[in-house]
């Protein structure tokens, strides 16, 4: 049994009272003698048993009479539907507070969300000038979604049509809270949040409410949807169309608060991501921004400022007021002319970072009405240099001297790559851990391998590293019809069926070439190799020539025939460069040898660019993701042999100006010499200035100790996403079609809320009151024929 | 001149603890409002001259002494006895009862002394009977004034405790007076119904006219008890702990009923009833007793 006023329902002791009263008066009653003694006792023998009926139905009736007055006062509530015609005892406001980026939306210095905050207020407001009982439920979509996502951590598996089972009461701001005569005193805390940088949806808060509103089939239900209402979520809302109409019914009332009163311009940084290269320290590193016009009218002569944070040149220690720890420098800003409506510009920023470390790249647009999309940030983890495994199938290396040559030439050009040849019999030697320390590995001219070294090679693909392949003539026609057919053949024991390579081999052929014909011998694809090379007027390639190449077998069966494609063709369009994702890498197939009797192509300039192409493509799949969305759990692994448990993280700032929170965390072990560091919104240590932290965009600066005593830091990147800057909102028109067969009034926060009103809504107490008067009557009645009130004088 | 009415007021006549100053100041306070002086004599034995005082009878005067002296005297007669009159006064336990000025037995002794006051003024005889389940006192018929003291000091010194036995007692009085007479009985008769129904047919059978005087206290006939009461028999012992406003009908209904079979008894049987409340003056019980004086004498 419920209480709208639990405390009251003590009140119930109030029954006890008729009762108490009753036998306190027959104890206390008065002595006296009589002589009429035979009338009354044939009184009493006749009326006795009427009498205690009647006494006993007075007594029962004045508890009962006690019992409605205390429930009345508690207002009783009750999920029971035998009580179902009684009406509804009180009427329960759910509201569903969109605190995504986009409610970020600001006009006239006051965002949606605060306006969503108003309406907040204008209801409860209303509710408290009702004589009867409401309660308030707050939801905002992001607490409710973040649990959503705790609740089932492998994300990918989340099925948006499939209701999720979060508790209601870990989520909400306010739960069941009976409005108040002063409502601001249950609103203090929601009145302090502020939107989050995530993208959030209002769908896991329906799913919420739905279970709520089920559980209490007694009540009165008014579900508030505040949000933005961007054609984004709500143009084609078909999962949240059924979430609606699973909860619609004759006791529930939607009501869709529309929080932005018109579209705004705004630009968004869509992205911010280094170009597939070599990281390495003192070698320029080119970050690629990508803005975003989600305005209506054409933006013109954007400036975008890039700030380069250099972490290897700081003091070692965090510095909470300071916006980074790192040193910062300003970048010369990046001007972008002109951007259509809903289109996208990309430039590009180059950074140098002379010392390895984990460095920060941040761009910033000018203010405007979503200030999350704003600001984004890359991380990047520059190392000393990239180590570089070349296989040579010649003894001597012969073949390895164009790659040595074109990836580090020694001199003042720093390529950042650390070269190192080997013979094939070091994949076989070699274990997966000792292949890891490799970003990439270049196989040239290998007549056959171990299959212990094909498994190495495979675990090392799959794990996403990059292989080149190249052949020469140290390969035999039977290596290459026998020997390679085991390399396009599944791996035994692999966790990945895919071969290494997907397809077999017929053999080296001769490229054949017809008088007069001027088509270049090499014909590059779009790729992110030869991106530099492309886009001009002639050919790059034109003094390209290629003499033999290895053809391929198209009738083999390898169950990968469909994942390559073509980076380079011939010239009769037969492949020479393959690209072949397997597991998270990939391998590069060059169809060709670097030999002169294959091939003149080390000679010519476009080699040495494709070839720091090729190692920066290969080795960027092992790469750390430089950023994450807004929200995603921060995470810290490292050995521990090598740091401390101990580390702090410090949080971004919630001001520009403001002070960044740290939080001290202690790694776990979580395997042999394995630590991990873990940071989660569903974390309990969380307060809410660090709640309300992690989900906003920013620089997650991770903080450790070495073993020998040295400050250690790995900064973590989370940007808003960029569909949050979005403005396209959604007409009532199309809402209204859209969610067809959905019963819902559409308003406004800032001018619909004031004329809304909760008339019409009955109230069970007004049906105890009439019980109680019912009572009452047939308590006096009771009374008076059991002649307790006194005779009329005559 | 103080209103004689109200010596006969039971609060006044509480203030007068002498029986005998409580019987002379009610009849003389009673006989000096009426038109018609009771006393006159049935002798023809002169005795002497009295003034004329307004109340007496104009047929007493003595015309000639008018016509000599031109003064008003009425002749006085040494007045034979004429009446046996017998006060049967009840002072079982349950008479004692009496939340007003007067108790039950107070009331009976006192209409029980007015009653002898006048009838030895009469020059009647009076006899006096107190009783419970037994006869406690009993003195004979008497005519002298000193038997008046007699019957004053047996009334103020009756207990009343014991429980009520008519029947035992009527029987005996049946046998103690053979002589037929006028017998005023003044009892709540709370006891065996049927048998004190048959004791007063008994009595009237044997030739006495009777004149009952059904003593009632104002609680008895009311029942105005509202909080919750314990009931205790004062004859019997009984208890009983009750809501007295839920009983009160039943109680009111039951006792209407004993009245009336009270009532229709005696007056089956010729027997003059009064119900009399022991909140009401007197007077109506001597105008009872002087009604049913005359009636007695008629019948001489």
């Amino acid at each position: 049994m419920q209480f709208a006023y639990s405390p009251l329902a003590w009140g119930f002791l109030l029954v006890l009272v008729p009762l108490l009263i009753h036998l306190i008066n027959l104890v206390r009653h008065k002595k006296t003698p009589w002589a009429a003694m035979e009338f009354l006792l044939e009184s009493y023998r006749k009326n006795r048993r009427w009498v205690w009926l009647k006494q006993a139905l007075l007594i029962a009736s004045r508890m009962l009479a006690m019992a409605l007055l205390v429930g009345m006062l508690a207002q009783w509530l009750t999920d029971s539907k035998m009580f179902a015609w009684m009406g509804r005892s009180s009427v329960h406001h759910y509201v569903i507070l969109d605190d995504s980026a986009s409610m970020q939306d600001s006009a006239n210095n006051k965002s949606a969300y605060q306006n969503g905050l108003g309406a907040i207020a204008s209801i409860a407001s209303i509710a408290k000038q009702d004589s009867q009982s409401h309660l308030l439920s707050i939801f905002r979509a992001s607490r409710v979604q973040i649990a959503a996502r705790d609740s089932n951590p492998d994300a990918q598996l989340i099925d948006p049509s499939k209701p999720n089972d979060v508790r209601a009461d870990s989520v909400a701001d306010l739960l069941a809270q009976t409005i108040p005569s002063d409502p601001s005193s249950i609103l203090t805390k929601i009145n302090s949040t502020q939107p989050t940088g995530l993208e959030a949806s209002v769908l896991d808060c329906l799913d919420v409410v739905s279970r709520l509103i089920q559980s209490s089939e007694d009540e009165k239900s008014i579900v508030y949807i505040m949000s933005d209402y961007r054609n984004k979520d709500w143009g084609n809302p078909i999962t949240i169309r059924q979430r609606l109409q699973a909860i619609q019914s004759e006791s529930v009332e939607i009501q869709l608060i529309d929080c932005v009163e018109s579209r705004h311009e705004n630009l968004t940084i869509t992205s911010i991501e280094p170009r597939q290269e070599v990281l390495a320290a003192g070698v320029p590193t080119m970050v690629n921004v990508t803005v975003q016009n989600h305005g209506t009218t054409a933006a013109s002569n954007v400036s975008v400022r890039v700030a380069a944070v250099d972490y290897s040149a700081s003091t070692g220690e965090p510095k909470p007021s300071d916006r980074f720890s790192g040193i910062v420098t300003e970048l010369p800003p990046v001007l972008i002319e002109r951007i259509e409506p809903g289109e996208s510009a990309t430039r590009n920023v180059q950074v140098v970072f002379p010392k390895s470390g984990s460095h920060v790249v941040q761009a910033e647009l000018p203010p405007d009405s979503i200030a999350a999309d704003n600001q984004a940030s890359c991380v990047l983890d520059i190392a000393e240099g990239i180590r570089v495994l070349l296989v040579d199938g010649d003894a001597g290396g012969k073949h390895s001297y164009f790659f040595e040559s074109a990836l580090d030439p020694g001199g003042n050009a720093k390529t950042g790559l650390l070269i190192q040849r080997e013979r094939p019999e070091y994949l076989r030697d070699a274990d997966a851990v000792a292949l890891e320390n490799y970003a990439c590995i270049i196989l040239q001219s290998i007549p056959s391998l171990d299959p212990r070294a094909l498994a190495n090679l495979h675990s090392y693909v799959s794990g996403g590293g990059g292989l080149a392949l190249w052949f020469g003539d140290d390969i035999s026609m039977n290596d290459y019809l026998r020997g390679y057919s085991a390399w396009a053949k599944p791996i035994p024991g692999a966790t990945n069926s895919l071969p290494l390579i997907p397809f077999a081999l017929s053999g080296p052929v001769e490229l054949t070439k017809e008088p007069g014909d001027a088509t270049p011998d090499v014909l590059a694809q779009t790729h992110p190799i030869f991106a530099p090379l492309l886009g001009l007027s002639n050919s790059p390639f034109q003094f390209v020539r290629i003499e033999r190449y290895v053809a391929i077998d198209t009738k083999s069966e390898t169950g990968a025939e469909k994942l390559w494609k073509p980076v380079a063709s011939l010239r009769n369009r037969d492949p020479l460069m393959v690209d072949y994702p397997l597991g998270a890498g990939r391998v590069l197939i060059a169809l060709t040898s670097l030999d002169r009797r294959w091939s003149n192509w080390p000679q010519d300039p476009t080699f040495v660019v494709a070839a720091l192409k090729m190692v920066g493509y290969l080795s960027s799949f092992k790469l750390p993701e430089t950023s994450r969305p807004t929200g995603t759990a921060l995470r810290w692994d490292f050995s521990s042999q090598e740091m401390l448990p101990e580390t702090r993280l410090v949080l971004p700032a919630s001001s520009a100006r403001g002070v960044r929170a740290q939080v001290q965390i202690n790694a776990t072990d979580v395997g042999e010499n394995s630590l991990r560091a873990d940071y989660g919104s569903s974390s309990d240590t969380l307060t809410s200035d660090a709640a309300r932290a992690l989900n906003s965009s920013g620089v997650f600066e991770w903080w450790g100790t070495s073993i020998q005593g040295d400050p250690k830091v790995k900064n973590s990147a989370r940007n808003t996403p960029g569909v949050e800057g979005d403005t396209q909102r959604v007409t009532p028109t199309d809402l209204a079609r859209t969610l067809s067969g959905v019963k819902f009034n559409y308003r406004s926060a800032m001018s619909g809320i004031s004329d809304m009103t909760l008339a019409g809504l009955s109230n069970r107490n007004m049906l105890l009151l009439g019980l109680l008067v019912a009572l009452l009557m047939a308590e006096q009645w009771l009374a008076w024929s059991a002649s307790y009130h006194l005779p009329k004088r005559s | 001149m103080p209103d004689s009415k109200n010596y006969l007021h039971p609060e006044a006549i509480r203030r007068i603890a002498s029986m005998e100053l409580r019987a002379r100041n009610v009849v003389e306070g009673f006989l000096s409002g009426m038109h018609r002086s009771p006393y006159f004599g049935q002798s023809v034995e002169f005795v002497q001259h009295r003034q004329y005082v307004p109340g007496d009878d104009l047929r007493h005067i003595d015309w000639k002494v008018w016509g000599r002296q031109d003064r008003l005297y009425v002749k006085q007669y040494e007045e034979d006895t004429n009446l046996r009159c017998t006060l049967l006064v009840d002072a079982s336990a349950s008479m004692a009862y009496g939340r007003g000025p007067l108790s039950k037995f107070d009331y009976a002794a006192t209409i029980a002394a007015c009653m002898a006051y006048m009838s030895l003024r009469q020059q009647d005889s009076v006899g006096l009977t107190v009783f419970d389940q037994k006869i406690r006192t009993k003195l004979p018929w008497r005519t002298s004034r000193s038997h008046l003291q007699t019957i004053y000091k047996s009334l103020e010194q009756s207990p009343v405790t014991d429980k009520t036995d008519l029947t035992k007692v009527f029987r005996e009085i049946n046998d103690t007076y053979p002589k037929r007479s006028l017998m005023v009985i003044a009892s709540d008769f709370l006891g065996s119904e049927r048998e004190t129904l048959k004791g007063l047919t008994a009595l009237r059978s044997s030739g006495h006219d009777i004149l009952v005087f059904h003593i009632m206290d104002d609680d008895e006939l009311d029942f105005p008890f509202n909080d919750p009461t314990r009931f205790e028999g004062m004859e019997t012992i009984d208890t009983l702990t009750c809501n007295p406003r839920a009983l009160r009908d039943g109680y009111l209904e039951s006792l209407q009923k004993f009245l009336d079979r009270v009532r229709h008894a005696c007056a089956s049987a010729r027997i003059d009833y009064q119900l009399v409340r022991t909140s009401r003056p007197v007077d109506a019980a001597l105008s009872a007793y002087l009604s049913a004086r005359m009636a007695h004498m008629r019948k001489r």
